[in-house]
Parts: C-alpha cells; structure tokens; sequence
C-alpha cells in the first residue's frame, strides 16, 4: 500500500480548442509527500488538478487516484479535498451553513458533522464569525473558509490550487501551519503556486511546469543541484585581494562563482574582514525556472 | 435522496436571502393580482353605469325601432345591436349583462296593453351577475311602458283596435252577459279618452315629440321570457364569480414564472460563482444535482402557488374544484421546473440566463395570456398562445376555478403541461452534464 503512488498520471494531455493547456504530463505522487506545482500563470496548474480529480476528462492519458482509474466515482472522490483557485462558497451564507452543507454531500450527518464544522472553523480560525455571513469577509478569511472546506471530509488527498493568493502574511503564516499539520497527519497535498519561496519551503517535491508541460521534478535540493547553475560570492573592497585568491576584483567588487560557496571561503582561508561587505547568492527554485525556460518566474 | 434535500434546502435558504428574487416571486405576483383583480371586479358586481347589452331586431318593425331607441336614450345602459353568436360570445366572456331578441311580430303587439296574446321579449342573462340583470329587466319594463304610451298617442291605430275589441266582444258567446257589458262600456269611454286626448295634444303638442304626462308613467308592462345566454350550459359551463376568480390564474403565473427563472440563474450561479466545481468534486453526481435544484424550485414553486391561493381565497376567489386545483398547481409546477432546467441551459453567464429567462417569460406570458386575459385576446393571438405553456397553465387553473372542468377534460392541458416540463428537464440535465467537461 505504501509504495503505491498516491496520485499516478501517465501522458495525461488536454486542450482547450486549439489551446494546449496540459502537454504529455507524466507524474506519480507519493502517498504521504507534499507535491508543489510550480509555473507562471497559465502553465496548465488548475488544469493539472482539475484533471487529477476528474473535473476536466483529459483528452488522452490515464489518470489513477489511490490505485483506482475511476477517478471521478463516489470512493475516490470522498478521499480528495480540493480548495479551489476561485472562491468556491456561498456568499449569503454564513461560515457555518457553508461547511454544513459541504460536509452534507460528504456524508457527514449529525453529532459527527457538527464536530467536523468546528473542527474546520477552529482550522480557519472563524470561530467568532462562524454566524455572519461570507459576504461580509476579507479576502483572507475567505481563503481560509474556502480551504477549511477541503478538509471537513477528512481526505486523504488534499489538492490545493494557491491557496495563498491575495492573503496577508498573517493568514498566510495561518495556512502554511495548517499545511505543516496536515503533512504531520500524513496527508498527501499537491500544492500549486508560482510562489517559488512557498514550493521551497513547503513541498517535499517540486514539478515545474511552463506552457503545460514538465518541465523537471525532483526535491528542492535536486533541482538546484541539476539546474540552479553556481552560487555567487561577491564582496566590496578598495584593496586589491591577495594573488591566492580565486574570481577576480573590478577595483572595486571581488566576485566568484563556485558550487560549494562555503567550501571555497574555507578553502583559500578568505578572510571576511577584508570586505566592507560580502554576499554569497545561492542557486534557488528561481534560477532553476529561468535556466529551464529561459524567462523569470516573476515576469 | 438526502444530497437532492441537501441541494433544495440549501437553494431555498439562498432564494429566501435574495431580497429582489424574492420580491419578484411573492410580492410582485401578489400586486399583479390584485391590480387585474380590481380591474376585473366588473365581471362580478353590478355596474349601474353602463350596462352592456346586446340587442338582436329579428321584428325590424317601426315599434321594434321605438323599442330601441327607448333603450339607447337610456343612460344606464349601453346597447349594442349585434347577431345572436356575436352576443353569445360576448356574454360567455363576460362582457355583456344580457341579451335582449326582439323576435318577429313584437311591433304588432308591443305597447298594446290589453292585447290578448302580446309577442313577449326574449331575454338572456348572466347568471353570475344577478343583480345587473334585475336592473335591466327593470330597463326593459320601461322601454315597454314608453311603447305604451306611443301607441295611445297614435289615436287612429288604438281606435282601431279598441273597434276590432268591440268587434270581437259582441261575436264572443262564452262571455258572461255582466261582464260584456262592462267591457263594451269600458271600450266606448275609451273612445271618448282617445277623443280628449286628440285635443289635448293638438294643443300642447307643438314641438312634435311624443310623450303623455298623463299615461308615460302609469303603465309599465311587458311580457319577458328568458332564455338560456350560453351555448354551451353543461360541461364548460362558466362560472366566473368574482374577478378575482379571472386575475388570480394569472398572477399565479407570474410567481411561477420568477420561480422558475430564479433557479434557472442559480444553476449558472453556481458555475460563475464557483460553487459548482466543489459540488461536482464531492460524491454527489450530476443527476443528484440538477434533482436537487429542480426540487428546491418545486418547493418554491408550489410555495408561491399556495400563498397566491390563500390571498385569492381571502379575497373572493371560490374554485369550484379545490382537488382539481391542487392538481392544476403540482402539474403546473412540474412544468415551470422543467422549463427552468432548459432555461438554465441556454447560457452560461448570470446575465445571459437572467436575460433571456426573462425574455422568454415574457413571451411565453404575453401569448399565453399571462398580460391579459385568454378571454380578451385578438384571435390571431389566441391560436398562438397554444405554444405558450403559460396559456396551458392558466387553462389548467381557470379550468379548475371556475370554467368547471372534469378530470378528464383536464387531461389534455396536464399532458401538454408534463411533456413540456419532461422535455424541459432533459435538455436541462443533457446540456448540464455535457458542460462538465
Ligand atoms: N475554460 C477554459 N477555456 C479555454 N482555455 C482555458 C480554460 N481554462 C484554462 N484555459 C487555458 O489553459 C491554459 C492553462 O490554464 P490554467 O488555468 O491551467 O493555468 P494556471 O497554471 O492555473 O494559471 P494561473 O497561475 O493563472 O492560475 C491557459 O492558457 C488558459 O488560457
Ligand atoms: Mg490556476
């Protein structure tokens, strides 16, 4: 059971018209792991969920959720919550009949579903404005309800499609604790965002995705050690630095480029007193995304 | 079945906090109503001014002509001379009082008081408006009493016949010999009155009008008989007794229809708003869904047809077959669910749903006669409004409140009303699911 992939997709392709949106996309999840998808707007991530979950039915390519084809039957789809990208809640109803109703079409009845309801409002920190209406709510708390909705089922998988977006770093923090309860629990999340720092520091794995196809997955680190180029040591001095030394000094900036930054410091016994300042810029999920598409995440 | 209740109770809490939607479905049918309802109060209550008859001249005699005019100068009462259907047609869509024949032979003996076997006037009422019909029996009285008095004025003609009287009355042998006399008395003063009277209007008479102040109001008499005004009296007899009976199918129909295009927007709601994407990854199929809408709209549905009942009811409305109504309202209900799924399928935007439901509402109601009555629509309209299930709709209801319908003869509008709906839905659960993907 634990060796079988979570969420399994072979080839899977999809187009809009004449619009490719997901091209040839071949990915496993492990159960358990936090994937993140990774690219700039309309790289095919919403789509690449939406087809996951059986929203969308792709236009080739085999999709398997928990070992079953049958991605949209009634079992698979009682083990997946997705927090969609566009609001998906009732604006004239309150916190709580939305959650109600939502755990309703799950099957949640009763005493159980009156605990699950305050379990996703404590989740989403709404306790106190469980009876106003959504309406009346910040963007962010918004977000918030709208991902507490994914989870009153208790799924196995949890999909969420930027979860983020449009939230202050309060709430944000709010959600990365929640992500970081659900990975203890041992959920496995796929995690879409072109926010490169969110990927790094929430996923276990990263597939970067441009123009809907795959461009590379891996860990963090395997992505940076295979694409993310060298890291930089630039540091400001007047004085010329020793003849020892490698990289090479302008008159005025010193810089090399190495793969071990702290290794080469160490190495040629660089003295840090001789900068007024010294900076090592290392490789992230950003230089990985521009060596692999040539463009800027944040472009 | 508890994802279908689910869905419909939601729907119904979010129609319940949607002010306007709700305005639309219970208010504004509510003002239809009684705004038609006071505009048809006519049709039930007595209206002293203007009292619609139509007068049919099968005599076309010169006393037939007098009778007439007497009628028209009658400002009660507004006379129409019009053939026997056209009158029929009139009085069965309530536009009439009454139907006055003058029938062949009436000028011989009209206004002829003592005359032995007088023509009488044939008479047919609106059985629904009582009142106004005694008041133009009244009328009629009248008109014949002014008869009288022309006809003592055309002293050659009564002289006539007061020597035709005497004529008769010495031949007659079964008469008691007392009574004869008297008669034959009787008769010769009336010469001498006739005589007295030649000389009083030589005398006053110079403007040449007709018209005894003596004798104009002391004799009011004719002889009416009455017929039965409707072509049809058994099965479809109508029984229109209160205008409310007429204006509340109507209003009826337009809660149903804002019930119908309420959901219709809530469908599509759903798709711009995002909620559909959470319904549709939860285990809850489609089907489910659009059974659960239509359901939440059936409930409306029947709600607005129960409050519109129970204010019609309130206000004068009487079915005659409240089983038969309850019948009406399931089917018609039925129907507007099924024609919200369709409407819902026409777009995919809010706007473009809301918009063309209503367009379609419209015309559905403007030919179906949901804008004004069935009863008073041109012809050409009429043969329209059979492709209106609005106009089914309202047949249904009217047929259950006062054209007294049977179940059997009610078949035929339910039918039409649960294929419309029936194909309604399937096109709305066909386009709902192949917008899935
Ligand atoms: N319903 C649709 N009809 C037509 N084209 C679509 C539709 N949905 C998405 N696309 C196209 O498919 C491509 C991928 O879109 P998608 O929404 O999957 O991107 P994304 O990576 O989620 O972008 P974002 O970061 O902006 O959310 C885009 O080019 C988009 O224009
Ligand atoms: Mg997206």
């Amino acid at each position: 059971m634990n060796n079988q992939p979570m969420v399994r997709a072979i080839d899977v392709r999809k187009s809009y018209g004449d619009q490719v949106a997901v091209d040839g996309l071949t990915l496993n999840v492990p159960t358990g792991k936090t994937l993140g998808l990774l690219g700039p707007n309309g790289a095919g991530k919403t789509t690449t969920l939406h087809l996951l979950i059986g929203l969308l039915r792709p236009d080739a390519g085999q999709i398997s959720i928990s070992g079953s084809s049958h991605v949209d039957s009634a079992e698979v789809r009682s083990l997946v919550g997705i927090a969609p990208q566009s609001l998906s809640l009732y604006d004239e109803l309150t916190a709580e009949e939305n959650l109600t109703f939502f755990g309703r079409l799950y099957g949640l009845r009763g005493p159980r579903l009156a605990e699950r309801v305050d379990w996703a409002l404590d989740f989403s920190n709404l306790q106190d404005r469980r009876r106003h209406r959504v309406q009346t709510y910040s963007g962010g708390m918004k977000r918030r309800l709208n991902f507490a909705c994914a989870l009153l089922h208790e799924p196995k998988l949890v999909l969420l499609d930027e979860p983020t977006v449009g939230v202050d770093p309060q709430s944000r923090n709010h959600i990365f604790e929640g992500i970081r309860r659900l990975q203890e629990a041992g959920l496995t999340i796929i995690y879409t965002t072109h926010y490169m720092e969110e990927a790094q520091r929430l996923c276990d794995m990263v597939a970067i995705i441009d123009h809907g196809r795959l461009l590379e997955l891996g860990t963090v680190p395997e992505l940076i050690q295979r694409h993310g180029g060298v890291s930089v040591i630039t540091g400001d001095c007047s004085a010329p630095p020793p003849d020892s030394w490698p990289g090479h000094w302008d008159g005025q900036v010193w810089r090399v480029e190495t793969d071990k930054p702290l290794e080469t410091l160490h190495q040629f016994s660089i003295q840090t007193s001789h900068f007024t300042r010294l900076q090592i810029e290392q490789p992230d999920l950003e230089s990985v995304f521009l060596r692999l598409t040539g463009r800027s995440l944040r472009d | 079945m508890g994802n279908i209740l689910t869905i419909a109770w939601k729907d119904l809490i979010l129609l319940s906090r949607d002010r306007m939607a709700m305005f639309f479905l219970l208010a504004f049918p509510v003002l239809m109503g009684v705004l038609f309802g006071l505009m048809y109060q006519n049709t039930g209550q007595p209206n002293p001014r203007g009292l619609a008859v139509a007068v049919i001249d099968e005599d076309q005699s010169q006393m037939s002509e007098a009778f007439l005019k007497h009628l028209v100068a009658n400002e009660s009462l507004k006379v129409e001379r019009l053939e026997l259907a056209a009158a029929q047609e009139k009085i069965r869509r309530g536009q009439i009082v009454g139907i006055v024949v003058i029938p062949k032979g009436f000028g011989a003996t009209a206004g002829v008081f003592w005359a032995n076997d007088p023509v009488p006037l044939r008479v047919g009422r609106d059985p629904s408006r009582a009142a106004e019909a005694a008041m133009l029996d009244g009328f009629l009285m009248e008109a014949s009493g002014k008869l009288i008095a022309d006809r003592l004025q055309d002293t050659a003609f009564t002289r006539g016949l007061v020597d035709e009287q005497k004529l008769a009355l010495q031949q007659d042998q079964t008469m008691n010999p007392v009574n004869k006399l008297l008669v034959g008395q009787l008769l010769s003063s009336l010469d001498g009155l006739f005589e007295n009277l030649d000389q009083v209007s030589k005398l006053e008479n110079t403007d040449g009008t007709s018209g005894n102040p003596v004798l104009n109001d002391g004799f009011q008499f004719a002889k009416i008989e009455s017929f039965d005004a409707f072509q049809k009296p058994t099965s479809t007899e109508l029984k229109i007794r209160s205008g409310w009976d007429i204006s509340f199918p109507q209003s009826i129909l337009w809660g149903v229809m804002a019930s119908a295009a309420g959901f219709a927007i809530s469908l599509v709601r759903e798709r711009s708003r995002g909620t559909l994407l959470r319904l549709q990854t939860s285990p809850v199929r489609p089907w489910q869904v659009i059974l659960g809408k239509g359901l939440g709209c059936f409930i409306a549905t029947m709600l607005v047809l129960v409050v519109m009942v129970c204010l019609g009811l309130a206000l004068g409305m009487r079915p005659q077959s409240p089983l038969l109504l309850a019948g009406s309202a399931v089917v018609v209900a039925l129907c507007f669910v099924g024609i919200m799924m369709a409407m819902s399928a026409v777009g995919t935007t809010e706007e473009g749903v809301g918009g063309a439901g209503w367009a379609i509402n419209m015309v559905m109601a403007m030919f179906g006669g949901a804008m004004m009555p069935l009863a008073f629509m041109p012809s050409f309209m009429k043969s329209a409004s059979d492709f209106s299930p609005v106009k089914w709709a309202i047949v249904s209801l009217e047929a259950a409140i006062w054209r007294n319908y049977t179940f059997t003869e009610l078949l035929l509008p339910w039918t039409i009303l649960l294929t419309i709906g029936a194909t309604g839905f399937a096109v709305g659960l066909y386009f709902f699911q192949r917008n899935l993907r």
